[in-house]
């Protein structure tokens, strides 16, 4: 059989090709040299330590922290609610609507971003805080309509019908069966938002001129200088990104063996 | 994505009572709704209608009376005319690379992957959850004339001066696949999931050697992941902004490029409202010939 073994070579071929890069930025970021250079000759914790006391970095990456912090939860409100009311809600428009509402994850970033700076600059709201966040918000929002509209086919109806026949209110409704239900969902959601907004770059990019995010910080450092402080900061971000991705698939994991149990 | 249409809540009935209800909770959707229409339907309609207005060289006065002329002069004039040819074979390059290189791998995964199997997607993942930008920046280091490829070469010997691989367009290739690989093989997973193994089989009981498998039972069986692969990598390339200009290292004017720099650095609004246009222009017309497509591969199947 010849065709295991080609298949096998090509991928062990083509996982090196994409993780080799990643894998020597993370290598890199351990030198104890001035310069970037593979492999290093001595290993240290230098640039790290450089990241948390530089003032560009450190702001940039509180910044990146704020913003993903104040985005994620935003979205996360957001989203549900529009979901929820996409599901519930009257079927008359739902689908221009839903359309409409997972249109910023579809289209291209760089289209966008485009028109959210032109419509800042006409408001004078370029390089704020705030025009970062509406913009990031609208990015991260159709994650969450997409996995919580996705968690909440499999509500049961019937529970709903017996807790409101109880008397439960909308709000103890949505609060004791609707989201225990689709706590994954939402879950996952948040993570893809807050992700989202953590690693977006193009819509930064447009938007912001001083107000540095990490990955902002990271593009300009390396058009100034190959400094070893953006192998740093990128490791920082890769395995932040890297492990709350691994939540979403171990989370994944415990709801399949959450609905075996029951 | 599963359609909102039928989705069993008709099962509800549809009593005036239950009508009443449904619309009273649409106000959660009000919300999104706003954010998403005023961040980005409302600036993209402008964009769109500015597209066709004209600034007149020299000025930033934007003059609102329709014209085709940013159109015309993305279509004659020679720099934007090789921006986007140059812009559009790259990109197709990176789909066809991604095809070849994207089914043994999905195949691979789905067929031999066994307990591997969420390793390596996760792996596949990480490229695209953590954007271009890292693995990007990881392969400067490979590419640049003292990194690992021409070092590695030239202590073998093969080579006495260092190849130029950043700044140019083949550079600038192995930068768009290795960002948007994953595109491409994680659709052909998911049809390939489909394919029953038992028509391999039979396949092979019946004399076909591994060859004649592959062109005549797994490849049309995955054509439709193919499609969808092929858009997304598409798209990704054609508008991506970070790869270029990082690999290219501001030497080759990509598409993407071209638009910054007219809203960023020479302030036309107009003209680069037309250029990201003609971007989505041709998007929609491949999204449009693959519905083609895809409705004649229907017909075979």
């Amino acid at each position: 059989m010849k065709l295991p073994s080609l298949t096998l070579i090509a991928t062990l071929f083509i996982l090196v090709f994409l993780t080799a890069p990643l894998f020597i930025l993370i290598v890199q970021s351990f030198t104890a040299e001035a310069h970037l250079r593979f492999p290093p000759e001595s290993f240290g914790t230098r640039w790290y330590g450089y990241i948390f006391q530089s003032e560009p970095w450190r702001e940039a990456g509180l910044r990146s922290l704020l913003v993903a912090g104040i985005v994620a939860p935003g979205a996360l409100v957001i989203g549900t609610m529009a979901a929820l009311g996409l599901d519930r809600g009257p079927g008359f428009g739902r689908n221009g609507l839903y359309a409409l509402l997972i249109a910023p994850m579809v289209l291209p970033h760089l289209v966008l971003a485009l028109g959210m700076l032109h419509v800042a600059l006409s408001m004078g709201l370029e390089d704020t805080l705030l025009a970062i966040v509406l913009g990031h918000l609208t990015i991260a929002v159709p994650y969450v309509v997409v996995t919580v509209g996705a968690s909440l086919q499999s509500v049961d109806r019937m529970q709903e019908e017996a807790a409101r026949s109880l008397g439960a209110n909308d709000w103890n409704v949505f609060r004791h069966v609707i989201f225990p239900a689709i706590r994954p969902g939402v879950l996952g959601g948040a993570i893809f938002a807050f992700i989202a907004s953590f690693d977006e770059f193009i819509v930064t990019f447009f938007l912001a001129t001083f107000q540095n995010t990490l990955p902002l910080q990271i593009f300009s450092t390396l058009s100034f200088q190959v400094e070893p402080s953006i192998a740093a900061a990128s490791t920082l971000v890769l395995v932040g990104t890297a492990l709350l991705t691994a939540l979403i698939l171990t989370q994944g994991q415990v709801v399949a063996s959450g609905k075996i149990v029951k | 994505m599963r359609s909102w249409d039928n989705d069993g809540f008709a099962t509800t009935g549809t009593s005036a009572r239950a009508v009443i209800e449904r619309a009273q909770t649409s106000w959660l959707l009000v919300p999104g709704v706003v954010l998403v229409a005023s961040v980005f339907l409302a600036p993209f309609l402008l964009l769109f209608a500015m597209s066709f207005w004209s600034q007149p060289e020299g000025t930033l006065l934007v003059d609102p009376s329709p014209t085709l002329g940013n159109y015309q002069r993305i279509f004659s004039d020679g720099f934007y005319l090789r921006g986007l040819m140059r812009t559009l074979w790259l990109s197709v390059a990176t789909v066809l690379i991604s095809l070849i290189l994207g089914f043994p791998v999905a195949y691979w995964i789905v067929r031999r992957a066994r307990r591997l199997r969420r390793l390596v997607t996760a792996l596949m993942l990480l490229p695209i959850v953590c954007g271009a930008l890292l693995p990007t920046l990881g392969l400067v280091n490979l590419l640049s004339p003292l990194g690992i490829i021409n070092g590695s070469l030239r202590s073998l010997g093969v080579i006495d001066r260092a190849i130029p691989l950043l700044g140019t367009q083949f550079g600038i290739l192995i930068g768009l696949v290795q960002a948007f690989l994953p595109l491409m093989v994680l659709p052909l997973v998911a049809v390939l999931d489909q394919v029953p193994r038992s028509l391999e089989d039979a396949a092979m009981s019946l004399g076909a050697r591994p060859a004649q498998v592959w062109r005549r039972v797994v490849v049309p069986l995955a054509a439709r992941g193919a499609l969808a692969g092929s858009v997304l990598v598409f798209c990704a390339a054609l508008t991506s902004f970070v790869t270029p200009q990082i690999l290219g290292q501001g030497k080759i004017a990509t598409f993407a490029a071209m638009t910054w720099q007219q809203a960023s650095l020479v302030l036309d609004w107009p003209f680069a409202a037309s250029l990201a246009m003609v971007m989505l222009m041709l998007i929609g017309a491949l999204g449009v010939s693959v519905a083609v497509l895809r409705r004649s591969l229907g017909q075979r199947l």
